[in-house]
């Protein structure tokens, strides 16, 4: 039936089910607390930068043209994946998201909408298996670097700091030890992931202010991440503030509204390259 | 015979839920990587002569704890042993180097059952892939702890504790 939207919406079905299952187990474990208003506020478990990926990449990847009808070929595909999707494990659902964007990318009769869909969650779907997978293994090197950075920045007004491994010491004593949770690698591959998603959703290729704009949330993200590792090292009050307290929201928001003004700020320049400062003001995806 | 729509939502009827429901049973395949020292370690070191005297706290985290044992025999010896149980992955490799935990002597990192003494060597750089991988495939993964173990006194050998009987 050539017209109807019944392959898009198959693949679009399948991705967001994909999606949920590799998100379900988080938000399941935020919710069972009872603390219903204390999950919410908590973000319910789901990264921003993650959220807004899915929704784009989804959006995108519903915006069928002139689509061919389904095929067995569809189907059958679509039934390998949703067997693996049976494995009891999250990451194996982010790599049945990205093997079913991988297969979409590659498919020259999408649409540009759903090729940008496709691409999106490909990216993001890859961002979990593979920032864990590096984390992991290059753990040692990764956090060495953070508290090398953090310790250089402490030692300005601190005189005498340093770093051995992930630790940041002070005249022979621990100030803090960074650990992968903390690490500026896993809040830049979220931050990254968002730019890409909003930039990809308007462009197939990149204008330079929106590469400038990727270098700048890159930056900002380092930058806030290692003062907060100097901040947290510098005082026990520093430390507690930013780990346990109200300042880790605060931080959270600063670095969200970074990173999405950076990233509307390379469109807003791209737009007004391109057409002019009213056109800019009227951004539509395309 | 259905059409291939109706097959395509009958598919997604019939797994979407079967699939949500059973990530939402399924437990998790990580292992505990708590900061106490497992029953088998602890059983090791009692029956190796030494009792458990307390545990350090040096840094800002709960999750590295050292246990401290001191040893019964040889008299006169008073040695202290540290242990410090921790991901493959090295997170704390440095931590018994420091001047808050002590200047020990010599240091053994044990990973299943094994001794090296270096950390993290390619077996531990290897070994924390493998889990990756598994953990990438769902599967539990093995035991991925290693027992950086540090003794302040020559007199205590840790060569000499059977740590091979760690080894699944």
């Amino acid at each position: 039936m050539p017209g109807s939207r019944a392959r898009s919406g198959f693949f679009s079905a399948l991705a967001a089910l994909a999606a949920a299952n590799a998100l379900s187990r988080p938000l399941h474990l935020a919710l069972q607390d009872g603390d219903l208003w204390g999950a919410v506020s908590q973000g319910l478990a789901l990264n921003p930068a993650v959220l807004s990926a899915l929704l784009l990449g989804l959006g995108g990847l519903a915006r069928g043209q002139d689509e061919p009808p389904l095929s067995d070929a569809d189907l059958g595909f679509g039934l390998i994946l949703l067997l693996l999707l049976l494995l009891p494990s999250a990451t194996v659902s982010w790599l049945v998201l990205a093997v079913l964007a991988g297969y979409l990318c590659r498919d020259r009769q999408l649409s540009p909408a759903q090729q940008a869909g496709a691409a999106i969650l490909l990216l993001c779907a890859l961002r979990e298996p593979l920032s864990s997978t590096v984390l992991d293994v290059f753990s040692v090197p990764l956090l060495a670097l953070d508290a090398r950075l953090a310790a250089l920045l402490l030692s300005a007004w601190s005189p005498g700091a340093y770093a051995q491994g992930n630790l940041i010491l002070q005249a022979d004593e621990v100030r803090l030890v960074v650990l992968k949770g903390c690490s500026s690698l896993l809040n830049l591959s979220y931050a990254l992931l968002f730019w890409y998603a909003a930039s990809r959703t308007l462009y197939r290729r990149f204008p330079r202010s929106v590469w400038y704009a990727g270098l700048a949330v890159g930056g900002a993200v380092v930058a806030l991440n290692v003062l907060r590792l100097v901040y947290m090292a510098n005082s026990r009050a520093g430390y507690l503030l930013l780990h346990e307290g109200v300042g880790q929201y605060w931080l959270s928001s600063l670095s969200l509204l970074l990173v999405v003004g950076a990233t509307c700020g390379g469109i807003w320049y791209a737009e007004q390259d391109r057409f002019g400062r009213a056109a800019a003001l009227a951004i539509r995806p395309g | 015979m259905p059409s291939k729509t109706g097959l395509a939502v009958l598919l997604l009827l019939l797994f979407g839920p079967a699939s949500l429901a059973l990530k939402l049973q399924g437990g998790s395949a990580q292992l505990d990587e708590g900061p106490t020292l497992p029953a088998p370690v602890s059983a090791l070191l009692v029956r190796s002569g030494l009792r458990p005297v307390g545990v350090l706290s040096p840094l800002n985290t709960p999750q590295y704890q050292i246990a401290l044992y001191q040893p019964a025999q040889p008299a006169g010896c008073l040695a202290m042993l540290h242990v410090l149980p921790m991901s493959a992955n090295g997170e704390a490799g440095a931590l018994l180097r420091q001047p808050a935990v002590g200047r020990l002597g010599g240091q053994l990192f044990v990973l299943r059952g094994q001794l090296s003494g270096d950390f993290p060597s390619a077996r531990h750089w290897w070994f924390g892939l493998l889990n990756q991988l598994r953990r990438l495939a769902g599967l539990a993964v093995r035991d991925n702890r290693v027992y950086a173990i540090a003794s302040s006194a020559p007199c205590l050998d840790l060569r000499s504790l059977d740590w091979a009987s760690l080894r699944p």
